[in-house]
């Protein structure tokens, strides 16, 4: 019997050696760094040349700019070009992180509830403050919409409190689950084959061959869902920010 | 449009996230083991990467890409502005062009008319001046013609009393009387 643990991918070590144990530095910051290393690499390439005609990796640095820069300005307004970089910052880094995550023996890092929660909690906060910034105690009006009849208020004010509260839950868990729930429907279908294999022999060779192709179609599903979480996540910033903004 | 992506983004993501996260409950996730003091402490590094990512990001490329894309949309619209100017001054220089020609045109039709006009008139004044002399050179040899006329009419009856005189004289024999002569041929000449 082949030993099978799905979970052991999401094990934390200490990454770097020795010089990661001293300053807890894990396997998943491993991956941030090489996450982060790639998007600087890709965007800084892209304008070594700064052509008029963009060649491939400037188009993709472009292509990358303009896809978050219009999502930013159509969900938030104008107002939102503030937030583009920080928007920026979030999307290539989840979706560098997902798409690294795919690779085997890589150590998908949005797959860890406390990095998704994290970040969700900072957009929570941001978009805190950036309602108080630009309403101050009038933001609370967020929470009763104009336009609504006063008996609805009792009903509709817990409602509206409880929403915007779960929003960093659903935000982080969101990522979380998506990521975690591929990965792990990855290694049981590998698991699966192994055990074939071992148990059943040549039958067990062609057996195998489904939870393979099953594996093939659902590594075309990982890379659709790392590009729509990471799409995902900055769109309900997005959203978030928005709110804050212009309550509603 | 905003509408739509209000509603529909979470609408979807519930339903994704619902149905993984019901097939591993119960089962201890690495994730959820905050005992392990990795799993908390890997945030502090996220911290520390994401900052250095972002001042890269919005301090060096992101203006960069900024400032070329928009570097193109000028330069495309400046083109295109001198693209427009150069096709209306290129049309202005086609009518000047036309004008010139149109007005080249009736400058030489003009100058043809008052050539053929000259020409018409110097010939006329020519064939007038050639009828003139020609008339009185006919009067001149007409009035000679007269003259000689008049000399040879003059001349005819002298010429008349001797062929009569030298014909009497053949025919009878006599000096005729020069008197009865004259009269004869007077008579015979009325």
């Amino acid at each position: 019997m082949v030993e099978m643990d799905p979970l052991s991918q999401f094990h934390l070590q200490s990454g770097l050696g020795t010089l990661g144990r001293i300053i807890d530095f894990t396997n998943s910051n491993q991956m941030m760094v090489i996450a982060a290393l790639i998007v600087t690499t890709v965007m800084g390439i892209g304008l070594r040349r700064a052509a008029i005609v963009p060649g491939r990796m400037q188009g993709l640095a472009e292509l990358s700019y303009e896809f978050v820069h219009n999502m930013v300005i159509d969900t938030i307004g104008e107002e939102g070009k503030r937030f583009f970089p920080f928007v920026f910052t979030l999307f290539s880094f989840i979706l560098v992180g997902n798409l690294l995550g795919l690779f085997p023996y890589f150590f998908a890092f949005t797959s860890h509830i406390a990095i998704t929660g994290a970040l969700a909690f900072f957009v929570f906060l941001l978009s805190l403050i950036v309602g108080f910034w630009h309403h101050g105690f009038r933001f609370f009006k967020f929470f009763a919409p104009s336009g609504v009849p006063a008996w609805l208020l009792p009903l509709l004010i817990p409602i509206e409190i409880v929403s915007f509260l779960s929003r960093p839950v659903s935000l982080s868990v969101r990522l979380f689950a998506n990521i975690t729930a591929g990965h792990v429907m990855w290694e049981v279908f590998a698991g699966f084959m192994l055990m074939l294999v071992s148990s059943l022999g040549a039958l067990g060779v062609v057996a195998a061959l489904i939870p393979l192709g099953l594996n093939i179609a659902l590594t075309a599903l990982e890379f659709l869902v790392a590009f729509l979480q990471a799409y995902v996540f900055a769109i309900l910033t997005c959203l978030y920010l928005h709110d804050s903004i212009h309550l509603h | 449009m905003l509408f739509a992506r209000r509603f529909w983004v979470p609408a979807a993501a519930t339903m994704i996230t619902g149905f993984p996260a019901a097939a591993f409950a119960g089962e201890q996730l690495p994730q959820m083991d905050f005992a392990n003091p990795y799993t908390s402490g890997q945030v502090v590094w996220m911290v520390v990467i994401m900052v250095a990512l972002y001042y890269s990001l919005s301090r060096r490329a992101l203006p960069a890409i900024g400032g070329i894309i928009e570097n193109r949309r000028s330069r495309i619209a400046a083109d295109l502005n001198a693209a427009q100017e150069a096709k209306v001054t290129a049309e202005r220089t086609a009518a000047e062009l036309n004008r010139a020609i149109m007005t080249a045109r009736q400058a030489s039709q003009a100058l043809i008319a008052e050539a053929i006009a000259n020409a018409k008139r110097e010939a006329q004044q020519e064939a007038e001046h050639l009828n003139a002399r020609l008339a009185t050179e006919l009067a001149c040899a007409e009035a000679a013609i007269e003259a000689a006329r008049q000399n040879a009419l003059a001349a005819l009856p002298l010429i008349a009393e001797d062929v009569a005189d030298s014909l009497v004289q053949r025919l009878v024999g006599v000096e005729p009387d020069k008197r009865a002569l004259a009269k004869a041929l007077k008579s015979a000449q009325s």
